[in-house]
């Protein structure tokens, strides 16, 4: 069980680190994002937020039935559908208010893509412990 | 818990994983991210402006 909680840290936290960074690798500058590698970060911050939500909420849907005996499950994911809209297009106003001024406070986009990684990291958890539960006991 | 029940469920995460955030997973070329990979990830942003990105039976509650 050490092992299994251990194994779901690390994944948890390599979801986080990606979430957080997404890479830290330099931006060509000829790209769209003229070496704004911030705005880049912000913009893979949300956009995989929102995938991981989105295969949580699918996946949820496509196995109702046999989340039956988790209700929590199902009530985290009419959660996420219903505030994943509000969500994400606050991030991106925010997102869009930086790119037109990048010399501005930061806070607000910040407290925004942290609403989405907490989304996207609750999902995670129940994607992988739902996993888990699937995998055989026994040998 | 076994070893192999252990990798199947490291597989499995990897694998939700992989398919909810491929670009977590790609590598840079040299460290630098392509302005093609930059246009993608644009793209992207601008798929989650539209009303599709939130339409279909997935998005829909469950009691609804």
């Amino acid at each position: 069980m050490k092992v299994l909680k251990l194994s779901f840290a690390l994944i948890l936290a390599a979801v986080s680190v990606g979430l957080l960074a997404n890479g830290c690798a330099s931006l060509d500058p000829a790209g769209p994002y003229k070496g704004d590698a911030a705005l880049y970060q912000a913009d893979g911050a949300i956009t995989s937020s929102y995938e991981l939500v989105h295969a949580f909420v699918k996946w949820e849907q496509e196995r109702r039935p046999a989340l039956a005996s988790t209700p929590e499950i199902t009530y985290y994911a009419d959660y996420c559908r219903e505030h994943s809209k509000e969500w994400v297009r606050t991030a991106l106003a925010l997102r869009d208010a930086y790119a037109t001024a990048p010399n501005g406070d930061p806070a607000a986009l910040n407290q925004a893509l942290a609403v989405l990684r907490e989304a996207a990291a609750q999902a995670a958890k129940y994607l992988l412990a739902a996993t888990a539960a699937t995998a055989p006991v026994s040998p | 818990m076994p070893a192999t029940a252990l990798l199947m469920i490291i597989d499995g995460a990897i694998a939700i994983l992989t398919a909810a955030m491929p670009e977590l997973f790609k590598l840079t070329k040299g460290g630098t991210v392509s302005p093609e990979d930059q246009q993608a990830r644009l793209d992207k942003i601008n798929q989650l402006r539209t009303d599709a990105a939130f339409e279909g039976p997935e998005w829909i509650k469950s009691g609804s």
